[in-house]
């Protein structure tokens, strides 16, 4: 009989524990108020910094004012490498406004349904007691809009075990008076990081 | 561990022994044959005691396992063969969710299955496609250490295809047309730079794609990004002068709203009044697609008689630029075109590879020399059968993406409001017509199209 080849053994048993170890899935919560990034790329801690700077500075602006100013939101555009959803930032910049009290907020997204039902408690379903009143609406007395950016640069060709890459990400802000047209309130938010990756992996 | 139960495997299973066929259109084309180390061939003898040494036994198992890994790309070959035929159809049907696709094919997987949905008209479901080649080549951009090692005794087939420099672009090119055909703009710009940064890894090569160039400026006017639209209608400009006299036209206009005086008065001077006039009109640009990719097949360079090298090349074409008309209710159109060569693109993409590729090769000559010298000190027949096996492995990767068209083809039609009909001549077949139904003044609609009939000789 021939012997067994003891480095063979050992090998298939640190093969399959290897195996066994690194195919095991796993779960767990993440804080969100920690920063974590597994890349240089837009995440939701980067989503959260931005929010909490801005909406802070927006309510230190109202702050300064007498009444409640009314705010509509027409959405931050995109102009980085990366399909962000900048419909998130927007959000919870409205609602950071909203739980401060400080401004109102319209409604943009639901104009359309509230004129359809209005519409329909005026076509005579609605007894003319419970119909809303027509008319009524605040107008807005500031446009809140912004952009996102990004930039990216890369570190000039050469020969290197690492590539390295630099994005900067920045998020404007701006009031703008609805009555005269001028900004009223800008602020930003920058954010850069580098990363790196080798270039000779398994 | 594979070595160590290769050797076990050595005089105990027949392996399947295979020989290679390569097919024109860059399958694999392995088919089971004589080649190999079977018991009943090689003579293992009885109790485990071989007469072969044991790093060609080896060498056997290795190739087997290589050739008969290689010969998974089936689904996809088929899939690439069903579609040039036409049937996309069953093209789809063959790729399915991918499940038979092998790893190191999952970008042709992606890149296919993107293109025939975006040519099928499905745009959202072309765009989940592209987006995970995208990520796909993102992920496999860097050099693997067991996929080298691997070439270095078989061949290029065995490694994760990366996908050439021009290929990685025009999945962003595909993705703006997608983006721009259903309305998401800031989505085609966000493409537009990722393009832009492709353009910049590789720009002696890429920069030529001006169809492409054109698609990231429209993606930028779209997006209402006025000022990097206008920077790369500047940079069109320089490559291809004003075709169909509309470039200037929106050069005087993004000028002007970006407060750029003196670039705006330089426009108005080189615009002709009934250009200007078009201004007031809406839009139609269509994104044609025209001929196929020049087939990529893998030529020999005989270095002994026992040895060779294999490298990749597009095969030669006769072609002529497309030669678009356009008629609008009737009356011909002076449009504006932008056609891109991607056959010669591909080429000259593959050509930029040249030095790696060149290294890569010698590496291998030098590492099969020397498995095969090895055997041959031990046994000079199995040496012989050894040097055979490499020379039959020996290879060029000719995978690609062969649903790709041979032209791209940016055409801006000015239109009045309301509804008609546009009829595209270009090529051998029927002329391809269009009807616009309800388009509304300032109002851009984008149409991608691919004509298959296009005379185009390969």
């Amino acid at each position: 009989m021939k012997p067994i080849n003891r480095f063979a053994i050992v090998c298939t048993v640190v093969c399959t524990s290897l195996l066994v170890i690194t195919s095991c899935a796993t779960t767990r919560n993440v804080d969100t108020a920690v920063e974590t990034h597994y890349d240089a790329s837009y995440d939701f801690s980067d989503k959260a910094k931005i929010v909490d700077r801005l909406s802070s500075s927006l309510v230190d602006y109202a702050a300064g004012t007498t009444s409640k100013p009314v705010l509509i939101s027409y959405g931050i555009g995109n102009e980085t490498s990366e399909h962000i959803n900048t419909g998130g930032i927007s959000d919870d910049i409205r609602l950071a406004l909203i739980q401060s009290g400080q401004y109102q907020l319209l409604n943009e997204s639901q104009r359309y349904n509230i004129q359809d039902e209005s519409s329909y408690q005026q076509s005579g379903t609605v007894p003319p007691s419970q119909r809303i009143a027509q008319g009524r609406q605040l107008g807005a007395d500031y446009i809140l809009a912004g952009t996102l950016r990004s930039i990216v640069k890369k570190p000039p060709r050469s020969i290197r075990l690492v590539k390295k890459k630099l994005v900067y990400y920045s998020l404007n802000l701006e009031l703008t008076d609805t009555e005269s047209g001028a900004i009223a309130w800008a602020d930003k938010v920058e954010l850069a990081r580098e990363q790196s990756r080798p270039i000779i992996g398994w | 561990m594979l070595i160590y139960l290769f050797r076990r495997l050595r005089c105990t299973t027949p392996v399947p022994a295979l020989s290679l066929v390569r097919a024109g259109s860059g399958a694999c084309g392995c088919s089971r044959g004589a080649l190999g180390c079977s018991r009943g061939a090689h003579g293992c003898l009885r109790g485990g005691a071989s007469i072969w040494p044991s790093s060609f036994a080896r060498l056997c198992a290795a190739v087997a396992f290589i050739l008969v890994s290689g010969c998974s790309t089936t689904a996809l070959d088929r899939a690439q063969l069903q579609y040039a035929s036409g049937d996309a159809v069953s093209a789809l049907q063959t790729l399915g969710d991918g499940s038979d696709i092998a790893s190191r094919d999952k970008l042709l997987y992606w890149l296919e299955r993107g293109l025939i949905l975006h040519e099928e008209g499905d745009y959202e479901q072309s765009t989940q496609s592209l987006l995970k080649a995208a990520e796909s080549i993102e992920e496999n951009d860097f050099i693997s250490i067991r996929g080298e090692a691997s070439t270095l005794f078989a061949n290029d087939w065995v490694r994760k295809y990366k996908g050439e420099y021009s290929e990685q672009l025009w999945v962003h090119t595909y993705l703006m047309m997608n983006f721009l055909a259903v309305g998401r703009y800031d989505s085609a710009a966000v493409e537009a730079r990722r393009a832009l940064e492709r353009i910049a890894d590789k720009e002696s090569v890429l920069e030529q794609d001006v169809f492409t160039r054109a698609l990231i400026a429209l993606s930028f006017e779209m997006a209402g990004q006025a000022n990097s639209a206008y920077i790369e209608y500047r940079k069109l400009e320089d490559l291809v002068g004003d075709p169909g006299g509309t470039l200037h036209a929106t050069l005087f206009r993004l000028a002007k709203s970006l407060g750029f005086s003196d670039d705006a008065r330089h426009y108005k001077n080189l615009l002709a009044a009934p250009t200007m006039q078009k201004q007031s009109h809406a839009e139609v640009v269509l994104f044609v697609g025209a001929g196929n990719l020049p087939q990529k097949v893998s030529s020999s360079l005989l270095i002994d008689y026992d040895e060779r090298v294999a490298f990749p090349q597009y095969l030669p074409v006769q072609s002529v630029l497309p030669a678009l008309t356009v008629e609008v209710d009737g009356e011909l159109c002076d449009c504006s075109l932008v056609v891109s060569n991607l056959g010669q693109l591909a080429r000259n993409s593959l050509s930029s590879r040249g030095i790696a590729l060149t290294a890569r090769l010698l590496a291998r000559g030098a590492a099969k020399n020397a498995i095969a010298d090895n055997i041959a000190k031990k046994d000079e027949v199995a040496g012989e059968i050894a040097r055979l096996l490499l020379f039959v492995l020996e290879e060029a990767d000719t995978r690609g993406w062969t649903s790709l068209p041979g032209y791209l083809t940016l055409v801006r039609v000015p239109v009045a409001k309301g509804s008609q009909e546009i009829v595209i001549d270009a090529f051998a077949t029927t002329p391809a017509v269009i009807d616009i139904s309800d388009i509304r003044a300032g109002e851009k609609r984008f149409i991608p199209m691919r004509e298959r009939g296009y005379l185009y000789l390969q």
